[in-house]
């Protein structure tokens, strides 16, 4: 009895799913953004899902929202080729150019790294190498021969643990992040300080995506994507 | 401390001050101050209190008493804009006749109120020939922002609550500012206004002044009455088309708080007041109360003449007011395949919104895109000001020097009434040779170009497996232990290793050194013999202890022992082959060694050696 409505709770999702995919197709995109977002409201996701949703805010003309969504899907699935052009396609309807200050090369390879494999995947090749590197050392304690192969081979093995573990928890923290968030509000002008009177240092646009650094009450701090670091209020924005 | 003792200080004014406004009972009389020869005119007598008793008139000369006093009390909760505010007041009013010329001072009248005695100041009126009704009105002003109507409204007519549109000129060119300002003037309590309808004005192009605030509510006397008024919305009109342009009526419903008569006799205690509200002329003005009534009013339309703009051979813009531009570029000198931001920033007041392009001509030799709008535009209560900047992204293509030409703006001035024409410098820029493939921003600009003309991918439509959050959290326990347990087994496994390696070596040291008491015990003659350097005896000596060894320790008769078998019967015990040959080399050195040459004691001693090993060999490997 259990297990069939187990069953079932379950397949209402990818009914759902569907049931929005068909308002989508009949270009009903009201009904298919309502329909997926009470999806999302039980506080089920996927890159899927995110695509979707971003899809239909874009054909109903709502840009900010759109990048929201594929932003959400590319926190779970950096590489994933759909969500990477659409999110091109959506930015370039948005006003205003912001030239995006492409991360330290170091940073960018990192992050390239942790991102080819999930957190589950880094894990168990973490645990393998952890055995492999054990039992390299074993011989190399304990044979007389072929020392310096034995030697130069754990150490590699080791290197490579420390790379698989420290890239899951980057990846991990990369799809769990709350630090990115995407602006709604109009017209914002970042200030100088937390409050409304202080002086306005840069403009920012609907749509644009920015880093949160700090925290005042109602205020934060944040940094776009230029570079620039001011300070705006935290309604005016939604977390990614 | 300080704190407290200030915070307690205030807190006390302010029930003081609470306490005071509750208990401010001001008996006022008012009238006007100069009045002509035969004009009737009202004096007041005015309490803000409605227990009122023992009335005292003032003796009245000079005048003629037409008709009072009229008494007529008030006690009203109003709700204006959110604002609560709560009044209670009694007003006698009399109507007087002047007679002769003169000044007369009517003394103050004597009330008690709420069991306290007050009188109220006396009135200083001048009596001359010519009635003067500017005058008039200007002393009928002095009376205080709170006070009621001179007798409470029963009736909403158009003359008790009405709305009025004004406009700041009624001429104006195509293109200029005219401010249209709304007033609603009313003699009754008001709790809420709303507009039905925006009016929708052909010809104009409407720019809403921000009213978020209440509106302020001011006093102004019209035909005698005296009105509040509130400014309920101010618009920027700017006409588009010549000719004569309507503002159309405003619709809006008021609810506003009309008197109604309650019959109910009043009975005060006092004979002398009661006989004044009991009286059947005053049986109408009992105690009153208020109903609240919507009603529907709209404003008077205005017509404005809008003249065209003359006749110019310059690019007009289409802007009316004053202005100025200026040009920026940021860099000046970069690299091809750079980006470069221009900006044209027209500031002023006029119709700044409506301004939708500058006269900028970009030489070819720059890519450039249409540009973005940048407004800091404000809506004051005398219209537009602010800024608008357009911003121009440019990508040099090849090098060299290229002058940005100067734009020109041309404008029409309100207050010259003519054409002007501002400029912007010229903007040099510097491009030097960069790399082939376009970098930063424009990179960027020309991929964002691209993404422009395309369209999203379609959605997805497989089967898919949802999350949730509680997925994403890969701390699983059992990997924990994972990654504890297996170092932690390793080591463990090491240390073993260690142990019984050591162990087996002791065990093979031990075995090794009992092996050599053995082997030395048996080789005791044969060293004996070396000693003494009799070289046969010790060659001889030291086969035979081997073969007796042999025969001994592997129980094979003397007879039987040869070099084959000796193989075998050690190869069978598990002796190392190693070893064995080390045993049959030196039972042949016995025979031979002693015929070879060289130095004779070392060879005795080489094969003591070998002698010894070789036992200890066998010896210790034996299981």
């Amino acid at each position: 009895m259990l297990l069939i409505s187990l069953v079932s709770f379950a397949n209402t999702n990818n009914d759902l799913f569907e049931k929005g995919n068909s308002f989508y197709n009949k270009k009903n995109y009201d009904q298919a953004l309502k329909t997926y977002l009470a999806i999302e409201n039980k506080d089920k996701f996927s890159t899927d899902l995110y695509y979707n949703i971003a899809n239909t805010y874009f054909r109903l003309n709502d840009y900010p929202n759109s990048i929201l969504y594929y932003e959400r899907g590319l926190r779970l699935d950096p590489n994933d080729e759909n969500l990477n052009t659409n999110l091109k396609v959506a930015k370039s309807r948005l006003k205003g150019d912001i030239y995006i200050v492409p991360d330290f090369f170091l940073i960018r390879w990192w992050k390239a790294i942790s991102n080819i494999f999930t957190p589950y995947e880094w894990t168990i090749m973490s645990i393998v190498l952890l055995i492999i590197s054990s039992v390299i050392f074993v011989f190399y304690y304990f044979t007389f021969e072929k020392k310096i192969i034995l030697f130069y081979s754990f150490i590699l093995s080791l290197l490579l643990l420390i790379i698989t573990v420290f890239a899951g928890f980057s990846r991990q923290n990369t799809m769990q992040s709350k630090d990115y968030a995407i602006v709604f509000d109009n017209e914002t002008y970042g200030k100088d300080s937390p409050d409304i009177n202080s002086t306005d240092k840069i403009r920012i646009n609907k749509g644009q995506k920015i880093k949160i650094i700090g925290k005042n009450n109602d205020w934060i701090k944040i940094k776009t994507e230029d570079g620039k670091e001011a300070w705006i209020e935290q309604k005016n924005v939604v977390i990614i | 401390m300080k704190r407290i003792i200030s915070i307690l200080v205030i807190s006390l004014f302010g029930l003081f001050g609470l306490n005071l406004s509750a208990q401010n009972i001001n008996f006022n009389a008012s009238g006007p101050s100069v009045i002509g020869v035969g004009e009737q005119f009202q004096i007041r007598f005015q309490i803000n209190s409605d227990d009122v008793s023992a009335y005292t008139p003032p003796s009245i000369n000079g005048f003629d008493i037409l008709a009072g006093p009229s008494t007529s009390r008030s006690v009203s909760n109003s709700i204006i804009n959110g604002q609560r505010s709560s009044s209670s007041s009694t007003t006698l009013t009399y109507v007087l006749q002047a007679n002769k010329e003169g000044t007369f001072t009517i003394d103050g009248a004597k009330i008690n109120a709420k069991g306290n005695s007050y009188t109220s100041n006396s009135l200083k009126i001048k009596v001359q020939k010519n009635p003067t009704q500017a005058q008039r009105a200007q002393s009928q002003n002095r009376y205080s922002q709170n006070q009621q109507a001179q007798q409470p409204i029963t009736v909403l007519d158009n003359k008790a609550l009405f709305i009025k549109a004004f406009a700041n000129k009624s001429q104006a060119f195509i293109g200029e500012e005219v401010i249209i300002t709304y007033k609603l003037y009313t003699l009754v309590p008001i709790s809420e206004y709303q507009i039905n309808q925006m009016p929708i004005n052909k010809g104009f192009w409407i720019e809403e002044i921000d009213m978020s605030k209440d509106p302020t509510i001011t006093s102004e006397t019209v035909d005698g009455k005296n009105y509040q008024v509130a400014t309920l919305r101010k618009v920027i009109a700017y006409p588009q088309q010549s000719g004569k342009l309507i503002i159309a009526p405003l619709d809006i419903d008021v609810v506003a708080h009309i008197a109604t008569r309650s019959q109910r006799k009043v009975a005060t205690g006092d004979p002398f007041f009661d006989s004044f509200f009991n009286d059947p002329f005053f049986q109408n003005m009992g105690q009153i109360g208020y109903d609240r009534v919507k009603k529907n009013i709209k404003s008077n339309s205005i017509s404005i003449n809008v003249n065209s703009l003359p006749k110019t051979n310059s690019d007009f813009s289409g802007a009316v007011g004053s202005f100025n531009i200026v040009a920026s570029a940021n860099p000046l000198s970069c690299k091809t395949n750079e980006a470069i931001t221009l900006k044209y920033t027209i500031s002023g007041n006029g119709n700044i919104s409506l301004i939708d392009k500058v006269n900028l001509k970009i030489p070819d030799d720059f890519e450039s895109y249409d540009p973005t709008l940048d407004d800091r535009i404000n809506k004051t209560q005398s219209g537009l000001n602010g800024s608008r900047t357009f911003e121009y992204i440019l990508i040099p293509r090849v090098q060299g020097e290229f002058k940005i030409p100067k734009v020109d703006f041309t404008y029409f001035d309100i207050r010259t009434k003519q054409y002007k024409t501002i400029s912007t410098k010229e903007l040099v820029l510097h491009i030097a040779k960069g790399k082939d493939e376009m970098s930063g921003l424009a990179q960027q600009i020309t991929e964002r170009e691209k993404y422009l003309k395309r369209d999203i991918e379609h959605i997805s439509t497989k089967n898919i497996k949802f999350l949730s959050t509680s997925n994403l959290n890969y701390n699983k326990p059992i990997l924990l232990i994972l990654f504890i347990l297996i170092p932690i087994l390793t080591i463990a496994y090491i240390i073993y290793k260690n142990i019984t390696n050591r162990k087996n070596k002791d065990i093979t040291y031990v075995k090794y050194k009992k092996a050599t008491k053995i082997a030395l015990k048996r080789l005791k003659k044969a060293k004996l013999y070396l000693a003494k350097e009799e070289k046969d005896n010790f060659y001889t000596e030291v086969a035979q202890a081997t073969w007796n060894y042999l025969s001994d320790r592997f129980k094979i008769v003397k007879m039987d022992l040869n070099f084959e078998n000796i193989k075998e019967v050690l190869t069978q015990r598990n002796i190392k082959e190693d070893t064995i040959d080390n045993l049959i080399s030196l039972l042949n050195n016995c025979e031979y060694v002693r015929f070879s040459s060289g130095e004779e004691l070392s060879k005795m001693d080489k094969l003591y050696e070998q002698a010894i090993n070789s036992l200890s060999d066998i010896e210790s490997q034996i299981k």
